[in-house]
């Protein structure tokens, strides 16, 4: 039998104060900032940073279009940050497939150890999250440099005869991303794995199916779920990221994270178009979240 | 029974051990070609063990299995010729009923042409064609029992496994679908090899049973057999109930032998070349053997008087305490002579034949 959701209920005050703290906590935590930040995308920027209260759509015009260095030339349009948009939604697709690639595998290994062994398992993903975000890639840093341990070792051992540049690369910013967000690819595809039923595997292997069949043709399309909340937990992070891109990347490998973060910091920064560059970002990401949504909701009723 | 039937399934001197648990022990058994072979014993027994070695879901620790006399323990599951019936259906959920129907087809590499066809003649069936389009999680128990069993027939399996594949069913629908099961068998003609710990189940549809209890082979027979000449006690006391005395064997000759229970309590039946005077033994009665209230001078007849009745609709058993302070449970019908319910207290003379009482050495 199909639940009812939507019984219709008497007024209860009690349910009122029950649901306050959740509203109080979306509210403050979220409608606000994000009221906050598109209200500031709308205002005059003061040169020291901060706004001046005066409406204006000079940010989203910076962002857009370039009228030359007095401003007073005709618009064309400003590829600097669709660039700067293009390369962080590259990065974080490719930092994405990397960890599917090797999450997919970790999580499934894990979710088919027996019950004990998988608590290890998965305390071993977590360990490092016990370590703050920016020491971890502080710490990466100091690792891959060029005379970190790595190509310290490398050398003395004659393996190579320079340095393998790793840093201030993109593949020293995908390292970044890919070290930052593993977990949040390996653990919603591990709970997705755990909850799969093996007989199902079991059914396909009495049904002639080899053991690539089973993969995808029962088990993908049942873990599905799991696989899609992990692209989307690794992928919007990273686009957003800073920390990896500035610390790893260098100049040359700026980022959407890089550009906002830029803007808030100091005297040099803009606050209205750093806001605007965030509406901007979330917008997209909220699409994307819709049209993925739609996409599920699709697949279920069919 | 011909003799020289085709053997499908041979396990010879099969053991399969988990760690230092012995599940299966030495398991000799031969399962003929077309017919209804039922595993039967309580859970735990190594009974759907014995069906995961067929299938090749677990190993054999020793000894080998032939299927219709060739090697195949070497092979995976998927190049199995037998097809397993999952208790709980195992259907996927993500497909629809004719998609799961034509997974096994897809898997053996059969044209696109071919399939469509089978799969509506097995859907047909087992009357689901109006289901086809539907995800199994629409289905009620009984349609995904139904289509389950077609998925596994479709590739036309050597064997079809079924590991109690109507528990999760209610009375009524299990009832129906044994008949259905007997059926489908008859028509398709494989060999079904049926796990259940059910015996009213292995009775109703089975060529032969064994009877399997704590790893071990008990019995091989037809229903009949099993029920009416149990080999051992734990194969008495699985199926049906019974009615176990110990006695001593008083007085033997050619024709009959008389063993005695109490003092004044002494049964006449049949014999056997392999006892002597004075041995123990223990006599199994069915409760159903048991005459209330007739005297007859064919027949053994002693007097008890009844303890407790329990009516149970086809008949009422009675809990009857006889000399030796024995109780014997006795099953009484409730058929044509239809009779007032002896209260407790009653004394009542009880009676059976000579032939329906069985002898274990104990």
């Amino acid at each position: 039998m199909e639940p009812v959701y939507h019984q219709k209920r008497a007024f209860d005050p009690l349910r009122i104060w029950l649901l306050l703290p959740s509203w109080v906590v979306i509210g403050v935590f979220l409608l606000v900032p994000v009221g906050l930040m598109l209200l500031i995308s709308f205002m005059t920027k003061e040169f020291r940073g901060g706004v001046i209260w005066e409406f204006s759509l000079a940010a989203y015009d910076q962002f857009l279009f370039d009228r030359g260095l007095f401003g007073d030339e005709p618009p064309t349009i400003q590829w600097t940050y669709i660039i700067i948009f293009l390369r962080s939604i590259v990065q974080a697709a490719i930092a994405t497939t990397f960890c599917l690639i090797i999450g997919f595998p970790t999580a499934y290994f894990i979710a088919t150890r027996d019950s004990q062994n998988r608590t290890f398992w998965i305390f071993l993903v977590t360990v490092p999250y016990w370590v703050n975000l920016l020491i971890r890639t502080v710490s990466l840093k100091f690792l891959i440099r060029d005379n970190g341990p790595i190509n310290e070792f490398l050398l003395s051992s004659g393996l190579l005869s320079e340095p393998l540049g790793l840093i201030n690369t993109n593949i020293a910013v995908q390292l970044g991303l890919f070290y930052s967000y593993l977990p949040f690819m390996v653990l919603p595809i591990y709970a997705s794995v755990e909850r799969f039923n093996f007989t199902y595997s079991e059914a396909a292997a009495d049904l002639y199916a080899d053991k690539w069949s089973t993969l995808r043709r029962i088990v993908l399309p049942n873990v599905a779920p799991g696989i899609a909340a992990g692209c989307i937990l690794v992928f919007i992070p990273s686009l957003g990221a800073f920390i990896a891109p500035d610390l790893l990347g260098g100049a040359k490998n700026f980022m959407i994270g890089s550009l906002i973060e830029e803007q808030f910091k100091g005297n040099a920064g803009n606050w209205p178009f750093g806001a605007a560059a965030s509406m901007i970002l979330l917008t997209m990401v909220l699409i994307a979240l819709m049209l993925y949504t739609r996409q599920q909701v699709k697949g279920e009723v069919r | 029974m011909d003799h020289n039937q085709i053997v499908a399934i041979e396990f010879q001197e099969v053991v399969k051990k988990f760690g230092n648990f012995t599940a299966i022990h030495k398991a000799n058994l031969k399962i003929h070609d077309n017919e209804f072979f039922t595993l039967l014993g309580p859970s735990g027994c190594g009974k759907t063990t014995l069906l995961r070695m067929v299938a090749g879901f677990e190993n054999v620790s020793e000894g080998n299995i032939l299927l219709f006399g060739q090697e195949f323990m070497h092979l995976p599951p998927n190049q199995r010729s037998v097809n397993t019936v999952f208790q709980q259906y195992a259907l996927f959920p993500h497909m629809t009923v004719f998609e799961n129907v034509a997974f096994g087809l897809k898997m053996r590499g059969w044209a696109k042409d071919d399939i469509q066809p089978t799969v509506w003649k097995m859907l047909d069936l087992v009357r689901l064609r109006p289901f086809a389009e539907r995800k199994p999680n629409q289905l009620s128990g009984g349609q995904q029992q139904r289509a389950a069993l077609v998925r596994a027939i479709a590739p036309q399996p050597k064997v079809l496994l079924l590991d109690e594949p109507l528990s999760a069913l209610d009375l009524k629908l299990r009832q129906a679908m044994r008949l259905e099961l007997k059926q489908l068998q008859q028509e398709t003609g494989i060999t079904f090899v049926f796990v259940t710990h059910d015996q009213e189940e292995a009775l109703a549809m089975s060529d032969r049973i064994a009877v399997m209890s704590e790893g071990v082979i008990q019995q091989i027979g037809k229903a009949q057999e099993i029920y009416e000449s149990p080999k051992n006690e734990i194969v008495a006391n699985f199926i049906g109930e019974t009615n176990i005395l110990e006695a001593t064997l008083l007085e033997l000759n050619d024709e009959e032998a008389k063993y005695q229970v109490a003092e004044d309590f002494i049964i006449s039946g049949a014999g056997g070349p392999d006892l002597v005077k004075n041995q123990e033994v223990k006599i199994l009665l069915r409760p159903e053997k048991i005459k209330i209230g007739i005297l007859d001078n064919r027949v053994d007849s002693i007097r008890g008087t009844i303890q407790q009745s329990m009516y149970l609709g086809t008949d009422t058993e009675y809990q009857i305490r006889v000399s030796g302070d024995k109780t014997l449970k006795v099953r009484d019908q409730n058929g044509f002579e239809r009779r007032e319910l002896l209260p407790a207290g009653s004394d009542v003379n009880l009676s059976f034949s000579k032939d329906s009482i069985r002898i274990l050495r104990s």
